[in-house]
């Protein structure tokens, strides 16, 4: 028996050996070694002189692994194998290899710094302030002062904005440098129909488009056999009340999109924007839509895709949406050729003394993009490869794609190519030309025109846009008189500058484990717990559900909230235009 | 030769030894459970500092500040004050409830039902079926709940037609009826998968048991009562007060799926409020506390459980 | 069985339970048919919603989207590897550790039940446990799906309390014959344990298969161990992304896309397959009425 015990013995240490083999670290990933074909000769000097010439045409392969927050926007190449990235790999020497938090992140990042294991570049957009305790960039700005003139460049004034109090740089914006000359992504929508039923009556104000709602849906209570929607939101998941709930309110009241915040442009003082006294005017408009039966019942809970296909099936008369959240429910509607029930979207504020923010400058706002991490083996050849990004000619390639295959210049216009602008109806496209996949989170210039004088932006181009709408809205334009959406809206000089830049990503620059986050995030969930009771109320109960809204945050302490803001913005925007 | 037989009296020694091979099968796995279950525990030592993650893990560790119990007493102020802790924790306890009430006899009774399905083809089919919606992920499950309580949903169509309303009911906004739709839901989404264990469990009934209870002419209720139950009663029990420990957590994705800023005071359960206020803030200590609360509640609601079943004459897992 | 004469209250009965079993039935299996339906339904058709349990405009679109990700070949090769070998290290432990738990006699009895009972309970926070998993290089490594979830406490306790039912008299005889414990767990006990272990087992496997969350946090970004399900999870995600809250830069992309709707439906449909495909064949060892009795004669 004693040989069995031994045998018994001897099997479970095989196995427990086995098992702690198997689990030695060798498989370290990709992000830790990836740049380990790279002798160390070139860390950077630091008596500043010029690295020699044979460095400036490093062509070795190389791969750079770049962590993205929030999943890099459009479908991210898998492979690095696309057209335009082939381009870039011959260039430079370089392949982008993509990492990306799936779900809530977390807990990834956190793991991630506990772990010190960092890829090359991190994309980080609500977790910067982890990435910075945790002492994770490199400082850039030396490194950029020596082989970086294409990012001085690119950015221009911007430049001087991306330091930090201390005056280093940790990563480079990933907003659009420059603003671009598009239609309003944000606004009050409302169908065709509507508005060629009435004769296309002036809407300004909340009332009149109201006013023009209700008039249409007693006319034709059902459309298609099913009963007509005023007016729908989106509230069911998580952040998406902020788009169709909480922006509307504040741009009806003319405010730039500060998140939930209202900054003074004289004082920079910063307030919760909702204990400001007006913005209960947009929410009892609300209210007394929801009374009226113009809004769906269902709006403040309903799924995404439930929202899009009430869209879709044309019986929403109008939304208050950004056209990104509403667009894949509206393309179902063109394919079907019902344009009339497509949306026209219009500059409604509360009163006519207010102007629709939609065009309101901003200085540029560097508060998250692609910084390169201490793990990165060669910081050097790094910035090399953002600047080469920078460059005009890469610019250019990564937004356009290349000279001949897919773009042309034609009528004096750069424009797709034939051939580029029927392969953009198929699928699996962008992975094939891999146009586009460059432009976020990497530097990008948004508008404006190249050294020859044609637009650096696909988007930034009127032209285009008056052949791409569909003959409803041609008709809708024409009875206002205008060529475009966007000449319907205030144009930028008549607006004070948001010399601030854009604060509602002011909460990802705030320290980690903050009282103040804390605090945002407690009004917050308040305010989104409130704003649809109120607008779902009776009339009568209206002020008073209001008047416990505003005691409640009072209680909760908003009023610090502001200062500590104010503080913030202080301390992360306004050195920098004080510094200008 | 000599015997592994049990029940010898003799000194430490002498049983250890002749318990070596029960010994040999098991320290191994009490090495594990040692090192990859308890050593973690040690920190929960966070939970009584002001931990921020500052490179190296255990330097920020070891360098935080030590606060005591600050974080248990933010916690039981916001208990006492009726804050958003202890909603939380009324909205978690009071969803295992109604899930333990009625979540917990469904899968039996729907055990003993196939089993007393004679078509073998269609116990077998009905059986598969019935499982599918548990490897439904919630967020596809959630998008048709959703759809199905909507105004212009089904349920709503029906209660119209059966004339039970008169006004289409917004199901998912009223935070009266969250619990009660979660449960619903709960319970149908794991009734099949629940199901499977008293199937087992039903399996290893003696056959010879149905036998006698015919020949004393039992009926087919009376076999189910008498003869079934009792023999899976020591499953049902031992479940049971595993389930009990649970009562605390009962998981966070269908109650983020399913709720919405209306109906959040109902909504909102541990789980959830931990992880937006835990670590979604960087809170590592303050979420640490919270996982440490209901650590502690859990066992010991476990062991209370265990003891009321050994009280009370059945099979009881210590 | 009293298959020779029926009494009209075991007509009832059938009736009750047939009807109760029907409803239980479509219940269950309209959400399936509607997955399926909007999995292979036009995606753009699907945005319009009302598709119930048969596809309008049949495509395989939706999923020729699927097999532009490399990736997911590889991680369903992944995921079948750690569904074998971590039902069997898991099987094989539980039943072996359930079995000396069983026994009265075992000195640690209450000491081990007790330490492996709260385990299900105790939570010692993400940072901790991922120090220990580091520790030991399990991190990026595809040991972390197997080790650290090797035993389930719940399932631990299922097979020891139904080793502890077994007639103590079965294990007495083969003493008296000389055998040893380990003997006597691999002759005697496993074989009797079928219908529990089948169970158990299924329990291990599907988690196994349906987990994508250790991978999330221990090796998001090793492809060579990267799983099915986090592949499903990653393209979900790019799907949604495209209609996120994003910057200007996102919109610069030009293509006509699958709408996330029908992605999901997609990628729920290969995410399930392989387990009902495997299924009936683990069924019959806990539906077909092995037992006991017929064991011991």
């Amino acid at each position: 028996m004693k040989t069995h015990l031994w045998k018994l013995i001897a099997v479970m240490t095989a196995v427990l050996l086995i098992l702690s083999a198997c689990s030695s670290p060798s498989q370290a990933p990709a992000g830790n070694n990836s740049a380990d074909n790279q002798p160390a000769q070139n860390q950077p000097a630091d008596n500043g002189e010029a690295p020699p010439a044979a460095e400036e045409d490093d062509k070795s392969p190389i791969t750079f692994t770049i962590y993205g927050e929030d999943v890099i926007a459009n479908r991210v190449e898998e492979d690095f194998k696309g057209e335009v990235s082939q381009v870039i790999t011959a260039d430079t020497g370089v392949t982008i290899k993509y990492q990306f938090g799936v779900g809530d992140v977390s807990e990834q990042i956190t793991l991630m710094i506990a772990d010190k294991n960092y890829p090359d570049f991190i994309f980080s957009r609500s977790h910067v302030s982890n990435f910075l305790d945790a002492d994770v960039y490199i400082d850039m700005s030396p490194l950029i002062d020596q082989y970086g003139p294409n990012i001085k460049a690119l950015y221009g004034d911007a430049y001087e904005r991306m330091r930090d109090s201390e005056g280093h740089i940790h990563y480079l914006g990933q907003d659009f440098i420059n603003q671009i000359n598009e239609d309003p992504e944000d606004s009050f929508e409302i169908q065709h129909a509507v508005l060629k039923d009435q004769g296309y009556p002036e809407i300004r104000t909340l009332e009149q488009f109201k006013a023009a709602i209700k008039a249409y849906k007693e006319k034709y209570p059902e459309i298609d056999g099913q009963p007509t929607i005023g007016m729908t939101l989106t509230c069911g998941e998580g952040w998406r009340y902020f788009i169709t709930l909480i922006n509307p309110g504040l741009r009806a009241l003319g405010f730039p999109d500060d998140g939930n915040f209202y900054i003074n442009p004289e004082t920079y003082e910063v307030s919760y924007a909702f204990s400001i006294p007006e913005i209960k005017e947009y929410y009892r408009w609300m209210n007394g839509m929801y009374n009226d039966g113009l809004i769906d019942p269902d709006a403040f809970t309903q799924t995404y895709d439930e929202y899009l296909a009430k869209i879709a099936s044309g019986r929403v008369l109008a939304l208050s949406d950004g056209h990104w959240e509403y667009v894949a429910g509206e393309d179902i509607l063109s394919q079907e050729g019902k344009y009339d029930r497509t949306y026209a979207r219009l500059p409604v504020t509360l009163s006519t003394d207010i102007k629709h923010p939609a065009y309101r400058p901003s200085a540029y706002t560097p508060t998250n993009g692609v910084g390169i991490t201490q793990n990165c083996a060669d910081p050097v050849r790094a910035v090399k490869f953002l600047d080469y990004l920078c460059k005009e000619e890469t610019q250019i390639l990564s937004a356009w794609g290349i000279e001949g295959v897919h773009w042309e210049i034609k009528d004096g216009r750069r424009q797709w190519t034939e051939a580029e602008t029927a392969a953009q109806k198929l699928p699996g496209n962008d992975v094939k030309t891999a146009i586009g996949m460059m432009t976020y989170p990497w530097p990008t210039i948004g508008g404006g025109e190249d050294s020859n004088g044609y637009k650096f932006n696909p988007l930034d181009d009127g032209t285009v846009q008056w052949a791409d709408y569909n003959d409803e809205a041609k008709n809708t334009l024409t009875a206002y008189g205008v060529n475009s959406w966007k000449e319907l809206f205030p144009t930028g000089d008549q607006f004070v500058a948001s010399e601030w830049g854009q604060a509602w990503n002011l909460w990802d620059v705030q320290p980690a484990d903050s009282e103040f986050g804390m605090l945002l995030a407690e009004c917050n969930d308040l305010t989104a717990q409130y704003l649809p009771m109120v607008c779902s109320a009776s009339p009568e109960e209206f002020d008073s559900l209001w008047d416990e809204y505003l005691s409640r945050l009072d209680s909760l302490g908003v009023s610090d909230l502001g200062v500590v803001a104010t503080k913030l913005l202080a301390d992360n925007f306004y050195v920098h235009v004080a510094a200008e | 030769m000599q015997g592994t037989r049990p029940r010898k009296k003799g000194t430490l020694l002498e049983t250890l030894y002749r318990q070596r091979f029960l010994l040999a099968m098991s320290l191994p796995f009490f090495l594990w459970v040692l090192l990859f279950c308890y050593l973690p525990l040690a920190g929960w030592g966070m939970a009584f500092q002001d931990f921020k993650l500052r490179g190296d893990v255990l330097e920020s560790f070891f360098s935080a500040p030590f606060v005591g119990l600050k974080h248990f007493g933010d916690l039981w102020e916001d208990f006492v004050n009726q804050g958003r802790f202890f909603l939380a924790l009324r909205n978690t306890l009071a969803m295992s409830l109604l899930l333990l009430a009625f979540g917990f006899v469904t899968p039996i009774i729907f055990a003993l039902m196939l089993n007393e399905i004679r078509i073998k083809k269609f116990k077998r089919i009905t059986q598969t079926i019935s499982y599918l919606p548990h490897f439904i992920s919630w967020v596809v499950a959630a998008g048709m709940i959703s759809v199905m309580l909507s105004t212009e949903g089904p349920v709503n169509d029906l209660l119209i037609a059966l004339g039970l309303t008169d006004k289409r009911i917004t199901f998912l906004a009223d935070q009266n009826m969250f619990w009660g739709i979660m449960t619903v839901s709960e319970i149908w989404k794991e009734l099949g998968w629940n199901a499977i264990i008293f199937l087992a469990a039903i399996t290893s009934v003696d056959q010879g048991l149905y036998e006698s209870a015919e020949i004393d002419g039992a009926g087919r209720l009376r076999k189910i009562w008498y003869v079934t139950l009792p023999c899976i009663l020591p499953v049902i029990t031992v479940i049971l007060i595993m389930d009990i420990g649970w009562l605390i957590s009962v998981g966070f994705e269908k109650q983020m799926l399913l709720g919405n800023d209306m109906t959040r005071n109902a909504s909102e359960v541990l789980d959830v409020y931990a992880l937006k206020y835990g670590i979604g803030q960087s809170r590592y200590s303050f979420g640490t506390a919270i996982g440490m609360f209901k650590s502690v509640v859990s066992v010991v609601m476990v062991l209370i459980a265990n003891a009321l079943a050994k009280k009370t004459g059945e099979t009881s897992i210590l | 069985m009293n298959r020779f004469r029926r009494t009209k209250g075991d007509y009832i009965i059938d009736f009750v339970i047939y009807a109760v079993t029907l409803v239980i039935l479509v219940s269950t299996l309209f959400p399936f048919l509607n997955v399926l339906a909007i999995a292979f339904n036009d995606s753009s058709d699907s945005v319009k919603g009302g598709v119930g349990i048969l596809p309008r405009i049949p495509t395989l679109d939706n999923f020729k989207e699927l097999t532009r990700f490399p990736l997911l070949l590889q991680g369903g090769l992944i995921s079948l590897l750690r569904t074998i070998v971590g039902t069997v290290c898991s099987l094989l432990s539980t039943c072996m550790l359930a079995y000396v738990l069983s026994r009265k006699d075992f000195i640690f009895k209450k000491f081990f039940t007790a330490l492996f009972l709260f385990t299900m309970y105790v939570d010692s926070g993400l940072i901790p446990h991922f120090m220990v998993i580091r520790t030991f290089g399990l991190n990026n490594s595809f040991w972390v799906y197997i080790i650290p979830g090797l035993i389930s406490a719940y399932n631990l306790i299922l097979v020891r309390s139904f080793i502890e039912q077994l007639p103590y008299s079965l294990q007495e005889s083969a003493f008296l014959d000389g055998a040893n414990d380990f003997t006597v767990f691999t002759k005697i006990i496993m074989p009797l344990c079928l219908p529990v272990t089948a169970t158990v087992g299924l329990f291990y496997a599907v988690g196994q298969w349906n987990s994508w969350f250790d991978t999330y946090l221990y090796a998001p970004f090793n492809e060579k161990i990267t799983t099915l399900q986090y592949e499903l999870m990653k393209i979900l995600q790019q799907s949604m992304s495209q209609q996120g809250n994003l910057s200007q830069a996102g919109k610069l992309a030009q293509s006509q896309s699958i709408s996330p709707l029908s992605i999901r439906m997609a990628v729920t449909v290969v995410a399930i397959l392989p387990i009902l495909l495997v299924y009936p064949f683990v069924q019959k060892y806990f539906v077909s009425g092995l037992t006991l009795g017929a064991v011991k004669s």
